[in-house]
């Protein structure tokens, strides 16, 4: 496993680096990835199949139990074989649709890291593994649809579809570690086997995963960014949209379905609401489309929505029809896709308004659509009628509602295939000059590659029952059920055909009237216009989120340095403050003081107030000093005459400096500023929160043995009585040096930034 | 720890506090100073009260006033004194190259919190017309 992701990493480098000279070959060496893989899968099928899943363990760094854990199951390989199958045409279609130069070679390299991101999550056992492939997808994917780096709705639609599934990756990235902490295990199998009990944590972990699930596989409400990637070349679109991105949300809750089912309640309904939602949606907006890539587009929107709720709906026969109807998928919509390439090289366009005749100019190309479509609707004797058939009898068998909401959007699905079929290779008078009738089918892999797709659909069809094993076994694989449908080319007389032939004859009646269907559509597309969009939410919410992050900058960071103080300060009461709301430790009641303390603490309380008053310079430096000599005063008193001596130095030299400043300086400060009652509020709340915090610390310090060494230890160790001299140059002496450093750095400053100002007024005078 | 001493740190980080919130720079000094005091005084009343200083006569005993706090605040006096000279000659120079030692708005940042800026539009539809390579 690790060989094949390695295999991919090495082709992708080999091409970027040979990207000038290689030429046409890009894609035949690209294409050597996905065959490994189609390789590798059919060597290893039977051993998977009857004996145990192929499990790897490559151990990264050991100590912190970090390993990149593979676990290859029928389950993976279903998704494996359909990425390699159609991603090897994609690659050899890829050849003949671009032309040749190193920007080609370079997507050449994307498709197949791409395809080795892909591989890796499918193989990847470890939840986290498992996340990193992910994101290598949504990069490179971001990469594929922005190829025409030139026009900016590739850049856009580029970037819409990176948020979406990026911002989806991050939630289920949150999901995961949540899970993995409630059930003790980053090993998908062994969540799986174990699932958590339903905590509140595990239910947020639920509901994360499944948005990412949701964003990648394209599912009301994410859905919008698919359509817009139809920005990407054709190729990526085919690769991304059939077989690999979008099968990604997919492949997750299939896998992650019974767990969640036994830890959840609601499970089972959001999944239904989900898909059913968007098949619905999907298939209808695939109606009003004029573009042939769009209506695929909605088409797949509107496919997976189906596939997602069968996959992902749990421990219950649904999965096989899910499964079965996913391998069809791939098959028919890859093939449509590259038709679509197809048409578009050869005509120019892929406006169903202007295409005309192409049934004519390119019948083999017609003819190949045509399989591919009828698999689409479900046409019997193709795969994807078998396919149908599956999912159909499982709803049955579920509940009547269920099957019968299926069975309207497959009458969409109906409808927008004939519209497919008709529009591109149908004859049209309406609208301008009509292109494509002088258009001949290419004879390269522009033609092989779909036919080959198609092929396999019919093959498959005929005879859907060699696809019996592979398919059981994978849903036996996940859910611990065998024999839960039946892959058939006639299923004989059942309801299941009963309401695929209805669904059948009314999309085929939508086709034969399309007027009406058009008629329809206009109509309540008028009124669905008002109805928000996918697409004009997200349009909308990019500027919002802009203008917020503008007008929240603009209003922290407004470049008024009072501002500042005031938040910081704001902040730093707050936080605490909170945490003490939480519960007061026991506060032991202070002494109130002596009448020395009374009267040295009115004296400094005094000039401190008068500070706020006082507009000459001079005197407020005066009340500074006066308030550093009380203080002073107290240092004494409280049994400190180092500190009371120190401090008393300390504010003369204080004084004599401001005295040498403020000569320079105005004698009075400017008018008092603005704002002067919300100074004072916030001085007040930072004075209120120093009383308190000061009660509460103070009562939070018990007898500091620090201060019983140090008191012990002087006169032995130190040889010194004054413990407060020791302490500083003898026991802490390192600090009292860091002190003195930062010392001679502020006088180093000071000196710096006021000599040459004394020499300039010296040579003045 | 007493009350009156507690009630002084208060009201000197109050004040301190109404003081930085200004513009002028000497004032911003003086605040500062005033915080730090009471930021030491606070430290000191972590310590015991008034008591005997921790100086170890031959046969004193009783208990005597607690060295580490004391410690502490002749350090922090120091070096508030060091970073006042220096914000002192910070303001002397912004004095005599500005002719105010006020602390103006950063310009720059005014003209960011003014400005909106307008997203580019995002195109609407998917083009029609892939460009085949």
């Amino acid at each position: 496993m690790i060989v094949l992701l390695l295999l991919h990493l090495l082709l992708a480098v080999g091409v970027l680096l040979y990207r000038r000279r290689i030429g046409r070959a890009a894609w035949i060496v690209s294409a050597v990835g996905p065959l490994a893989v189609l390789g590798w899968s059919l060597a290893n099928l039977s051993g998977i199949t009857r004996e145990a899943p192929y499990e790897q363990n490559v151990e990264w760094v050991p100590s912190l139990d970090l390993a990149l854990q593979f676990r290859v199951d029928q389950y993976s390989l279903v998704f494996l074989l359909v990425v390699a199958v159609a991603g090897a045409l994609i690659f050899l279609f890829a050849g003949s649709y671009f032309s040749v130069g190193p920007r080609v070679a370079t997507f050449a390299a994307t498709m197949t890291l791409f395809g080795g991101a892909m591989v890796g999550l499918v193989g990847a056992d470890h939840l986290l593994a498992l996340f990193v492939f992910w994101e290598l997808t949504t990069i490179s994917s971001y990469l594929l649809i922005g190829f025409d780096d030139h026009r900016a709705q590739a850049r856009s639609a580029a970037l819409h579809a990176a948020i979406v599934t990026g911002a989806g990756g991050l939630a289920m990235l949150g999901g995961f570690v949540l899970l993995a902490s409630e059930s003790g295990s980053y090993l998908i199998s062994e969540i799986v086997a174990a699932p958590p009990a339903p905590t509140p944590a595990v239910t947020a972990a639920w509901i994360l995963i499944l948005v990412g699930a949701a964003t990648k596989s394209a599912q009301v409400p994410f859905h919008s960014w698919l359509p817009g990637a139809m920005a990407a070349p054709t190729p990526a679109s085919a690769f991304l949209h059939s077989a690999t991105m979008v099968k990604a949300g997919i492949f997750l809750v299939g896998r992650l379905a019974p767990a969640a089912v036994a830890s959840t309640s609601w499970w089972e309904i959001a999944i239904f609401t989900i898909g059913f939602s968007t098949m619905v949606l999907g298939g209808w907006r695939a109606l009003r489309q004029n573009d042939l890539k769009l209506l695929l587009a909605f088409g797949t929107v509107s496919q997976l929505g189906f596939i997602f709720l069968l996959v992902g709906a749990g421990p219950s026969g649904l999965l096989f029809g899910g499964l079965a109807l996913l391998i069809a998928h791939a098959l028919f919509k890859a093939a449509l896709f590259l038709v679509v390439g197809a048409i578009d090289h050869e005509a120019g366009t892929r406006d169903i308004r202007r295409l005309s005749g192409l049934r004519r100019s390119m019948p083999a190309l017609f003819w190949v659509a045509t399989l591919a479509s009828m698999s689409m609707a479900a046409v019997p004797l193709t795969f994807g009628f078998a396919a149908k058939e599956a999912a159909f009898d499982s709803l049955v068998s579920r509940a009547t509602p269920l099957v019968a909401t299926a069975a309207v959007a497959s009458v969409l699905t109906v409808a927008y295939t004939g519209r497919f079929l008709i529009g591109a290779f149908g004859r049209h008078q309406a609208g301008g000059e009509p292109i494509g009738v002088g258009a001949r089918t290419p004879n390269n892999w522009l033609l092989w590659s779909p036919l080959g797709l198609s092929a396999v659909g019919v093959v498959l069809g005929l005879v859907p029952q060699v696809l019996f094993e592979l398919v059981d076994r994978a849903t036996a694989a996940v859910t611990g059920i065998t024999d839960a449908g039946k892959l058939v080319l006639w299923p004989g007389w059942v309801p299941a055909l009963a309401w695929s032939m209805l669904s059948l004859a009314a999309g085929a009646f939508l086709v034969w009237r399309s007027e009406l269907s058009t008629a329809a559509t206009s109509a309540v597309g008028r009124f669905s216009e008002r109805l928000p969009s996918g697409e004009g939410v997200f349009r909308r919410a990019i500027p919002a989120l802009l203008t917020f992050a503008d007008r929240s900058s603009g209003l922290l960071q407004n470049g008024s340095l009072p501002a500042y103080v005031t938040t910081i300060l704001l902040v730093a009461v707050t936080v605490p403050t909170i945490a003490v709301l939480g519960g007061l430790p026991p506060l032991t009641s202070p002494r109130v003081g002596t009448v020395l303390e009374w009267s040295l603490g009115l004296l400094i309380a005094g000039f401190a107030a008068s500070l706020i008053f006082v507009r000459r310079r001079f005197a407020t430096v005066i009340l500074l000093g006066g308030v550093g000599y009380g203080i002073a005063g107290l240092y004494g008193v409280l049994g400190g005459p180092d500190l009371s001596l120190t401090q008393l130095l300390v504010e003369t030299l204080v004084i004599a400096l401001f005295a040498f400043v403020l000569r320079h300086l105005p004698a009075a400060f400017a008018k008092p500023a603005t704002a002067r009652i919300q100074r004072l509020i916030v001085a007040a709340i930072v004075g209120a929160f120093i009383f308190v915090g000061g009660l509460v610390v103070n009562a939070a310090r018990s007898p500091g043995t620090v201060s019983e060494t140090y008191l012990a230890d002087a006169v032995p160790e130190a040889a010194g009585s004054n413990v407060v001299n020791v302490i500083l140059v003898d026991f802490r002496a390192f600090d009292t040096l860091g002190e003195i450093t930062v010392l001679v750095a502020a006088a180093l400053g000071a000196a710096g930034l006021v000599l040459p100002v004394i020499r300039r007024s010296a040579e003045r005078s | 720890m007493s009350l009156v001493s507690l009630a002084v740190v208060a009201v000197l980080f109050s004040i301190g506090t109404y003081l930085i919130l200004q513009r002028a720079l000497s004032r911003i000094i003086i605040g500062l100073g005033l915080l730090s005091h009471g930021a030491n005084l606070l430290i000191m009343l972590s310590g015991t009260g008034p008591a005997a200083p921790p100086v170890l006569a031959e046969g004193s005993v009783g208990p005597v006033a607690d060295p580490l706090p004391q410690a502490m605040v002749l350090t922090a006096i120091v070096i508030t004194f060091g970073i006042t000279a220096f914000l002192l000659a910070l303001a002397l120079r912004s004095y005599l190259l500005t002719g105010n030692d006020e602390v103006e708005d950063d310009i720059e940042d005014r003209r960011i919190a003014r400005e909106q800026h307008v997203p580019d539009p995002v195109p609407h539809e998917v083009e029609m017309h892939e460009v085949p390579l």
